[in-house]
């Protein structure tokens, strides 16, 4: 029996990258909800049976910030059900990784950066979700991927 | 009394005159009468009363003069007192020497007097030199007693045109006289009149305690402080202009730390795309089916870039390089015509319908830079669609007045506040005119439309009320 596929969350904005990105991932054979701002993917969430594995945000959104956005749904979600997040930026300011770590965030990566980096990145953190969830044990931090 | 010590002297005079003159003849006829026979003692009686009488009269007549001589010498040094107390500098000079008993006394008093004089010469001196005016008043009644130059070159009168007269008539205090009266403390705020004019003076008011208690004003001196007054208003104004301008400062630093970060996302983005489905194809991880629309992407997010980066060099050139725009004539309503046409499918994807009936079908030429024109009608015209809400409309007018064109275009959208006209045409301003928080664009747009509308020496204005619509209208110069 093959094992049910992570589910990933996108909340982008500009509809172009978006598909990029559910390209990417669906490619992967993942499931991947697409939300274009923060209060579709606050709905979402909280009204979701099957929390994400794996959330996947953008910094800059068009009603909130996804630093505040990734932060209230770490915090809303339980910890058991508390998803991976990848904050993606186009910002190019420095202090941005070390906000999103503060927030809960495990990786964060420009947007520019390599395709390939942000799949593996992604697959990463669902293989790091996976062993924290058969583990239970949570405080792993890997919030800086190495290069 | 002076009198009375006269006719005590006279007295005196008289009384040792008769006792030295009759003392011996009265002892000289009590022998004789004692010696003598009877009718030589008859005699003699009769002679010496006769001398006494006589000595008497003289002494009388004597004292009497003497008395007469010094009541003219007092009353000559009365009256010279008299000139020396109003302030006439004559001197004993003239003083009769033969009346020289009391000449001595007018010559103490006079030297009295210089060295007075002297003294408060010091005082005058100084009262009269000081620039600060002086004013001397009396108690009760505020009247002028006395007033230095500075005063009365102030006021522009002669100082007895001053003297006498009510202080308020000159000089009105911030707080009122009443309340310098009342024994209010510090320097007061205050003007002085100069013919037509008012002085801003500074007065400081002496005060003393009056006979049961009350203050009373003895004298002011009062400081012209418009120069002053004037610098420090300056010095205020330019204060406050540096503060304004600090601010501004801010603000630009703060826009322009808005304006990279936006940069960076706005170029970045379509980049993003751009890159990422190149990459996708190049690596034949791309589903052949997915390729048109992966082209599609590239080519929109390739225009987009294109058109962002377009917008900031030609806005940087705008600023700077305004004469090297090649100028003719634009024939402006075939120009709007055209624009309108290629916008026109955009507008029906949002349910925006595009109104040109209030353009002018006569042909309306204008001088101008035809590609920069096409430029302005666009920008104006995107954003009425842009910012329109789902139903809405779009109206362009286009006509001329007199020597001018106007061109109007008119949104049924968000319309804006108050706040957001004033800043709309600054660079990099951006409005969520959209509602959803979302802010588009590098806020360039408006700015670049001003810009144009400057190239062509016209004028834009924009009136907007929220949730009715936004009308823009350009002025142009017509060319007949």
């Amino acid at each position: 029996m093959n094992a049910k596929p992570p589910l990933v969350l996108l909340v982008e904005d500009d509809a172009d990258t978006a598909t990029l990105y559910m390209a990417m991932l669906s490619a992967e054979g993942w499931l991947v909800v697409s939300c274009e701002n923060g209060q579709t993917a606050r709905d979402w969430c909280f009204n979701t049976q099957e929390p994400p594995q794996l959330m996947v945000l953008d910094v800059r959104l068009p009603d909130t910030s996804g630093v505040e956005l990734c932060q209230e749904l770490i915090n809303a979600l339980p910890g058991e059900y508390r998803p991976a997040v990848l904050m993606l930026s186009a910002h190019g300011d420095p202090r941005m990784p070390s906000r999103c770590r503060e927030a809960g965030a495990r990786a964060f990566l420009d947007k520019l950066r390599d395709l390939d980096r942000f799949v593996d990145t992604a697959k990463l953190l669902l293989e790091e979700q996976a062993s924290l969830n058969n583990s239970r044990f949570y405080h792993v931090n890997l919030t800086e991927m190495p290069d | 009394m002076v009198q009375q010590m006269l006719n005590w002297s006279l007295v005196k005079t008289a009384g040792v005159l008769v006792t030295l003159t009759l003392t011996p003849l009265l002892a000289l006829c009590l022998l004789a009468i004692w010696y003598l026979p009877e009718p030589y003692s008859f005699t003699l009686w009769g002679l010496s009363l006769t001398v006494m009488a006589c000595a008497a009269a003289v002494a009388m007549l004597a004292g009497w003069l003497w008395n007469r001589r010094l009541t003219r010498q007092v009353d000559l040094l009365i009256e010279h007192c008299h000139s020396l107390a109003l302030g006439e500098p004559e001197t004993l000079d003239d003083w009769p020497s033969y009346l020289a008993e009391l000449g001595r006394l007018g010559i103490a008093i006079q030297v009295l007097r210089e060295a007075l004089v002297d003294y408060l010469s010091l005082y005058r001196r100084f009262f009269e030199a000081a620039p600060d005016m002086f004013l001397s008043l009396s108690p009760a009644g505020g009247h002028i007693l006395d007033a230095n130059q500075a005063f009365c070159r102030t006021v522009g009168l002669l100082r007895n045109e001053v003297l006498g007269q009510s202080v308020e008539r000159f000089v009105s205090l911030d707080e009122g006289w009443d309340a310098a009266v009342s024994g209010k403390e510090g320097l007061q705020k205050g003007r002085v009149k100069t013919g037509q004019d008012w002085l801003q003076v500074e007065a400081s008011i002496s005060l003393e305690r009056g006979p049961e208690g009350q203050p009373w004003v003895l004298g002011a001196i009062l400081r012209d402080v418009t120069q002053r007054e004037l610098l420090h208003r300056e010095l205020l104004s330019k204060s406050t202009a540096l503060e304004k301008a600090l601010e501004e400062i801010k603000n630009v630093e703060e826009l322009k730390d808005q304006f990279l970060t936006t940069l960076s996302h706005e170029l970045k983005t379509p980049l993003v795309s751009l890159k990422g489905f190149l990459q996708l194809m190049l690596s034949g991880r791309m589903k052949p089916e997915d390729k048109q629309n992966y082209l599609e992407i590239c080519w929109r997010n390739l225009s987009k870039l294109e058109t962002q980066i377009n917008n900031l060099l030609d806005l940087a050139r705008l600023a700077h390089a305004k004469d090297q725009y090649e100028m003719g004539q634009v024939e402006l309503g075939k120009l709007i015509r055209t624009e309108a046409d290629n916008l026109r499918a955009m507008a029906a994807e949002r349910d925006v319908s595009l109104d040109l009936t209030q353009v002018t079908p006569a042909p309306v030429m204008v001088m101008g830079n035809a590609e920069k024109l096409i430029q302005l009608v666009d920008n104006l015209l995107l954003n009425a669609v842009k910012y329109n809400k789902e139903g809405g409309q779009v109206t362009v007018g286009l006509e001329k007045l007199d020597n001018r064109v106007e061109f109007k275009v008119t949104d049924s959208g968000v319309g804006m506040a108050r706040e957001h006209m004033a800043k709309i045409f600054n660079r990099f301003y951006r409005a969520d005119l959209s509602g959803t928080g979302r802010l588009e664009g590098l806020g360039i747009g408006l700015s670049l439309v001003q810009e144009i509308v400057r190239l062509h020496g016209g004028h834009i204005s924009v009136e907007s009320e929220p949730g009715v619509g936004t009308c823009f209208t350009v002025l142009l110069e017509a060319v007949y």
